[in-house]
């Protein structure tokens, strides 16, 4: 029986490796993607890709706006995250937020891009930015995507309309 | 089975932390956070209504505070004994915190945590079956090996991991503030040959408990120093209730 498993074993890992020179892709389907953690995926830093980068700026009324102002601070390491890292993992959690955006941008027809504002990806960055902005304020964000290790590459794939934070 | 047993107790532990992490993270999904039910539901209006009112019931705040409490308490529970209900529970709820999350929360550490639940929910629905428990250690050993098989073979197709390049950046690219690295290129090339060697290797453990048991240990550091560097501690307890049962799986060879 040894053998024989030792056998599957082999040609089960010579298939990953057939299978892995597929590129992976975005599975468009929105029940799929929602229970995608049934579909386990092992492409971990697989290379060196474009990510997304949320930016934010606030005006007073609407017209006179301030910086471009990253949205997250990148946060001090610290052994206790061996245990809890609920900071840490937040921002993992946002950052996928934004990966979730870009793919959605992607998929939106053209003649149609002013219903974006409707979709859920980008009423939840909206939310993201609104918990960082001052109140009654006015507020505008914008999502970059940058080369990793290449900042200067960088193209904005987004600009939001103006919200009023209430 | 001393294996089945031992996964148990640290996927437990490993779903303890999981769930404690998201109560403290709680305002971040309530009806003034970022992921509100409000915005949420609307992508699930492609289910059936019955789906629908399952996901309001579980998924809407404060329910889902709830949710995580129960699923905090049967975590706790696990550690002690085990039920094919518990594990149910746990392995359900998971799948629902993942769809509150719009698919996963923490990607990895998601996968491997509702596979270790799902080998040991048919295990306890079976427990009498000793071909049942052995199908679901080797289940888990599967995805185990192929987790660090598949993460190795994708990068020897990466120019960038190949020279070493790619390292230094995702060390720089964290969530975290940048770590003063050296800028030799030859010492990020020599680590990224010996981390794509390791989980190229990794169904080596298979052939033999003494192997076994030394991949285990250069893993588990493997984890620990990804931990500190990028922030996955959920990978590492999530990949350490695999370990026993790849390690009986080294012995049944």
């Amino acid at each position: 029986m040894g053998t024989s498993i030792i056998v599957l074993l082999v040609i089960y890992f010579l298939a990953v490796v057939a299978l892995s020179t597929i590129k992976s892709s975005y599975v468009p389907g929105r029940a799929i993607y929602l229970f995608r953690a049934l579909f386990p995926s092992w492409r971990f830093f697989e290379d060196l890709v474009d990510v997304p980068v949320l930016y934010f700026r606030v005006s007073s009324d609407g017209t006179d706006f301030g910086p471009w102002v990253p949205s997250f601070e990148k946060i001090e390491r610290n052994w206790q995250s061996i245990l809890l890292n609920p900071q840490g993992n937040l921002l993992f959690a946002y950052h996928g937020l934004l990966h979730q955006l870009e793919n959605d941008i992607e998929e939106v027809d053209e003649s149609k891009a002013e219903e974006f504002v409707d979709s859920v990806s980008y009423k939840l960055v909206k939310n993201l930015v609104l918990t960082q902005v001052p109140t009654n304020s006015h507020f505008q964000f914008k999502v970059s995507s940058v080369r990793q290790g290449k900042p200067e590459h960088a193209v904005d794939v987004l600009f939001s309309l103006v919200h009023e934070a209430v | 089975m001393e294996a089945l047993l031992l996964t148990e107790k640290i996927i437990a532990v490993a779903v303890v932390l999981q769930t404690i992490e998201l109560l403290f993270i709680k305002k971040s999904f309530s009806d003034n956070g970022v992921w509100t039910w409000r915005v949420l539901k609307e992508e699930f209006t492609i289910f059936p209504k019955a789906i629908r009112k399952l996901l309001e019931s579980t998924l809407s705040y404060p329910n889902f505070c709830y949710l995580l409490i129960l699923r905090l308490v049967c975590a706790v529970l696990l550690t002690i004994f085990s039920h094919p209900l518990i594990l149910t529970f746990l392995l359900l709820s998971t799948v629902l915190i993942c769809v509150r999350w719009r698919g996963v929360f923490n990607g990895g550490s998601d996968y491997m945590t509702i596979v270790i639940l799902t080998a040991l929910t048919v295990a306890a629905i079976f427990p009498d079956n000793y071909w049942v428990t052995f199908g679901a250690l080797w289940y888990i050993t599967i995805q185990v090996c192929s987790s660090y098989f598949v993460s190795g073979v994708v990068k020897l197709k990466r120019a960038n991991w190949l020279s070493g390049r790619a390292l230094p950046v995702f060390i720089n690219s964290t969530i975290y503030k940048p770590l003063p690295i050296s800028d030799k290129l030859i010492i990020f090339k020599v680590s990224s040959w010996l981390i794509i060697i390791f989980e190229c290797s990794f169904p080596v453990a298979l052939l033999h408990p003494n192997i076994c048991l030394l991949f285990i240990v250069v893993a588990f550091l493997f984890h620990l120093i990804n931990v500190y560097i990028f922030g996955l501690n959920r990978f590492l307890y999530a990949w350490a209730s695999a370990y026993p049962a790849l390690y009986f799986c080294s012995q049944s060879l």
